[in-house]
């Protein structure tokens, strides 16, 4: 049974439980491609961390669009980060939103790797 | 175990409340913490917020004394919305509209993502003991 981290050895808590719940019934040679696809296309939350910071200068929701949400980074970008809240919200929020975006990443690149 | 306490009214009234309970935080476990706050500012601006009598205000850039700050115009201008002046919301701020929708679309996709999430988790834990 492929180990979540012998394969991804960086990633933490609730999306290390999740990877490992998708690795574990591929064979040794589909977790190694899984491994290789999915961290290269994962975003690193402390990454969405620093772009989030930038919102403090006066470009907010950059992260948003590195997050693929595009409507609300349009309205963050617009707004000043819906008045700074919205920037430190997300500054509290990083990792479940890193989360969000890398679990439909994995979905995908497993989807792709069981063919 | 057949005994009359099984059924007496308190033990009813407890496990009610024990029902309820953990659907409200199943419920808040499936928004998480960025849809409550979309929710709860919805909330606010359709119901409580009145642009007239703002005394107090957590926008740092009015309380700096900046009067036409972006955010808080778009705040107004949802808040208008909901009362149903539609072209006074238009010319408040021309996002009002499509913040509605964004943000209600955004807390649905919420609810979907951790929904699929909670639900993989879960047949794990199933597959696991079975």
């Amino acid at each position: 049974m492929p180990n979540v981290l012998q394969l991804l050895p960086g990633l933490e808590g609730e999306e290390m439980g999740y990877i490992q719940m998708l690795v574990k019934d591929m064979t040794d040679t589909q977790a190694q491609q899984f491994a290789i696809a999915y961290g290269s296309r994962r975003k690193d939350p402390m990454m969405i961390l620093l772009v989030c910071l930038v919102g403090f200068l006066g470009f907010a929701g950059i992260h948003r669009f590195i997050l693929n949400n595009i409507g609300i980074g349009i309205l963050y970008f617009f707004t000043l980060g819906l008045c700074f809240i919205g920037t430190i919200v997300d500054l509290v929020n990083h990792r479940k939103l890193a989360f969000e975006y890398n679990s439909r990443v994995a979905q995908e690149v497993s989807m792709l790797v069981k063919q | 175990m057949k005994t009359v306490a099984k059924y007496s009214p308190l033990k009813k009234i407890e496990a009610f409340i024990y029902r309820i309970k953990r659907k409200i935080y199943f419920n808040l476990k499936m928004i998480g913490f960025e849809g409550f706050i979309w929710a709860v500012a919805l909330v606010y601006l359709a119901f409580f917020f009145n642009p007239a009598e703002s005394h107090f205000t957590i926008c740092p850039l009015s309380n700096f004394g900046v009067d036409d700050c972006p955010g808080c115009g778009l705040g107004r201008s949802i808040s208008l919305l909901f009362s149903g002046k539609i072209t006074e919301s238009f010319q408040t701020h021309i996002l009002g509209i499509p913040a509605v929708l964004i943000l209600i679309l955004r807390i649905f996709s919420i609810i979907r993502t951790n929904y699929s999430i909670h639900k993989k988790l879960n047949s794990k834990e199933r597959n696991q003991y079975a």
